[in-house]
């Protein structure tokens, strides 16, 4: 077992350089994260939600700053690494979903084994019960030919397919009307909750944060 | 690792400008196969039809001239000369065959050509395929071609070229008969793919004697053939020689490249020509290849495009944990295969392209060739496809030094 399990930030420091000065966009002097509890990240527009989001999932580097999960430190690991420790780890649901339009429900759902050695056969049968799950019934249907809700639920299960212990998503709700909103936060805290897994989510949604069992509240960059 | 998945779906998203770009990489590849292709078609088959003329003796004037006359059937009014030279040249020992050529009538468009029986065999080495060779004035045999069945009885008119389409007789052509005249076709000759497909053959007697020059001979309907003991043995245009060998071609060159007389070997002739062409077609090539590889800058262009506007694609897939390498063995693996599929359609493309032009070449020509698509063609295929892989190395480098969480921000 892991010294330490959950997620831990400390000192994280991210700039962006413009028009001859360094902006601080986010300054997180320490956040822990227990393993298996729902984290809300809440704030307003520019605040810095998704950037952290971004710096826990190592798709961005800190300035400077550790992100250490289950003891490991992840921002020390190189670009290969942090792929694949996501791959193992992570699980994201982005704010417009980002499926790909082309391919099936099933398809975007099993697009990840692709790159990381689950065997897209062995993983079929999971995939349509978890859509299954989830509401969509008709997974063989293109992902441009679903409705916002459904692209939605096919996104939250290729985040959930192989149980990652950390569930990343970004507004998740946003763009849902309020009936599939709560749904659709009902099912993410649900898959949370049966495989145990950490759940940080940035949103506005206040039904959405009111599920989580801590919100944290960022202004510019800072932890409010 | 499996990049189909996503690949397929690429190619769904950009399928009509996958389908363009691969059109316009299979156009300008066409254009090198097509020229490379008909162009050994044509030498190939130029060649083939300058066999059955080892040395030809002619009149000072045109080497050119007299090959495309004599050997292609591209009849000019050239200058005789002297018909006795067909008797020097039968008692010469170095000489294995001679035959003459004339000309100066058609048939429905068919040219006649007069000329003695080896000729018409190939020195031998064709028997008709249908009846027999000519054994008397009146009697012809025709080229494979030639629309004509056996027995038909032809009277020529004056000219050596068509009137009309060829096959059909013209009023201009029915106002020029030599009347009085007239062949029956005793034998066709089977196809050699040359000009002469399309000739009729007749004695070279009975076109002097069309054209009021006697026979040749010193009595009428007797042997054809040489000698001819005529008085004055008729001029001819070309003569035909077939050397014993080698060192007697040279000699027979040397001999009668003086005292009036042109003596030449077809075959440098067509070297010659072949070098100028050759040149040409180097040159044609060379444009083609700047062509391609425009036509291969030009994708790179639209692919780095592309890439650009699909980054936040690509940066999903590292997000979601996807390597590097699978996403630049994604985007590589989708531009090669646009090359790839418009190498391969070129090809196709420059194939039909080179086919057709050798027909239509045949048609005018009367030379069939094939052409086919040889090595050089498949290695300057191989070379742009190598070439053009090596160029899809761009846009997929590119895409993986695309910050990940500035791409998945693009709206």
């Amino acid at each position: 077992m892991p010294s330490d399990p959950g997620l831990r930030l400390a000192n994280i420091a991210v700039t962006v350089r413009g028009q001859g000065e360094t902006l601080p966009i986010l300054d997180i002097p320490a956040l822990a994260i227990d393993a298996g509890t729902g984290i809300g990240l809440a704030g307003p527009s520019g605040s810095g939600k998704t950037t952290l989001l971004h710096v826990i999932a190592g798709l961005l580097n800190p300035d400077h700053g550790t992100v250490v999960w289950d003891g490991a430190e992840v921002s020390r690991l190189g670009e290969a690494a942090r792929a694949s420790w996501r791959r193992q780890v992570v699980g994201m649901v982005f704010q417009d979903f980002l499926l790909v339009p082309e391919l099936t429900a099933l398809d975007n759902v099993l697009l990840p084994c692709g790159f990381s050695g689950f065997s897209t056969r062995a993983q079929r049968a999971p995939a349509i019960a978890l859509l299954a799950e989830l509401g969509i019934t008709a997974p063989h249907r293109r992902a441009a030919a679903m409705s916002r809700g459904e692209q939605q639920r096919v996104a939250i299960a290729r985040a959930l397919l192989f149980r990652p212990k950390l569930i990343l998503a970004d507004e998740p709700t946003a763009s849902l009307d309020a009936m599939t909103a709560i749904a659709m936060t009902d099912l993410l805290v649900a898959q949370a909750t049966a495989t145990g897994a950490t759940l940080v989510v940035v949103s506005h949604d206040t039904r959405l944060l009111s599920r989580m069992d801590r919100v944290v509240h960022l202004d510019r960059g800072r932890l409010a | 690792m499996n990049p189909w998945p996503m690949l397929i779906a690429d190619l769904r998203a950009m399928r009509w400008t996958a389908l363009v770009v691969m059109l316009l990489i299979a156009v300008a590849v066409a254009i090198g196969v097509g020229i490379g292709a008909q162009e050994r078609a044509l030498r190939q088959a130029s060649a083939r039809a300058a066999d059955d003329f080892p040395l030809l003796i002619g009149a000072p004037g045109s080497q050119t001239q007299l090959v495309m006359t004599a050997a292609y059937l591209q009849i000019e009014a050239i200058p005789l000369i002297d018909g006795g030279l067909l008797n020097t040249l039968a008692a010469d020992p170095r000489v294995a065959g001679v035959a003459p050529i004339a000309f100066g009538d058609i048939v429905r468009g068919w040219p006649v050509i007069g000329t003695t029986a080896p000729l018409v065999t190939a020195w031998g080495r064709l028997s008709p395929s249908e009846g027999r060779v000519f054994r008397a004035e009146s009697e012809a045999v025709i080229g494979a071609d030639v629309a004509l069945p056996i027995g038909a009885e032809i009277t020529p008119s004056h000219g050596v070229k068509a009137y009309g389409p060829v096959g059909t007789e013209t009023k201009d052509e029915h106002a020029h008969k030599h009347e009085g005249t007239v062949y029956t076709v005793v034998g066709r000759l089977p196809r050699r793919g040359t000009p002469w497909d399309r000739a009729i053959l007749v004695p070279i007697e009975t076109v002097w004697e069309t054209h009021g020059l006697g026979n040749g001979h010193q009595i009428e309907d007797g042997p054809l053939g040489p000698p001819f003991d005529a008085k004055a043995v008729p001029g001819v245009p070309a003569i035909v020689v077939k050397p014993r060998g080698v060192a007697d071609a040279y000699m027979l060159r040397s001999a009668y490249r003086q005292g009036g007389t042109m003596a030449l070997f077809p075959a440098e002739v067509l070297v010659s020509i072949y070098r100028t062409v050759g040149d040409l077609r180097d040159v044609l090539l060379v444009v083609t290849a700047l062509n391609n590889l425009v036509v291969l800058l030009a994708v790179l262009l639209v692919a780095v495009t592309l890439v650009g506007l699909r980054r936040r694609r690509y940066a999903l897939l590292r997000a979601l944990g996807a390597p590097r390498f699978y996403v630049f063995l994604v985007i590589w693996l989708g531009v090669a295969i646009l090359i790839a599929g418009g190498c391969g359609g070129g090809l196709a493309l420059g194939w039909i392209a080179a086919t057709l032009a050798a027909e239509w070449i045949a048609q005018v020509t009367g030379l069939h060739g094939v052409a086919t698509p040889g090595w050089p063609e498949l290695r300057l295929v191989l070379i742009l496809l190598l070439v053009g892989s090596a160029l899809a190395v761009v846009p997929a480098w590119l895409a993986g030094r695309t910050p990940v969480s500035t791409a998945l921000r693009d709206s």
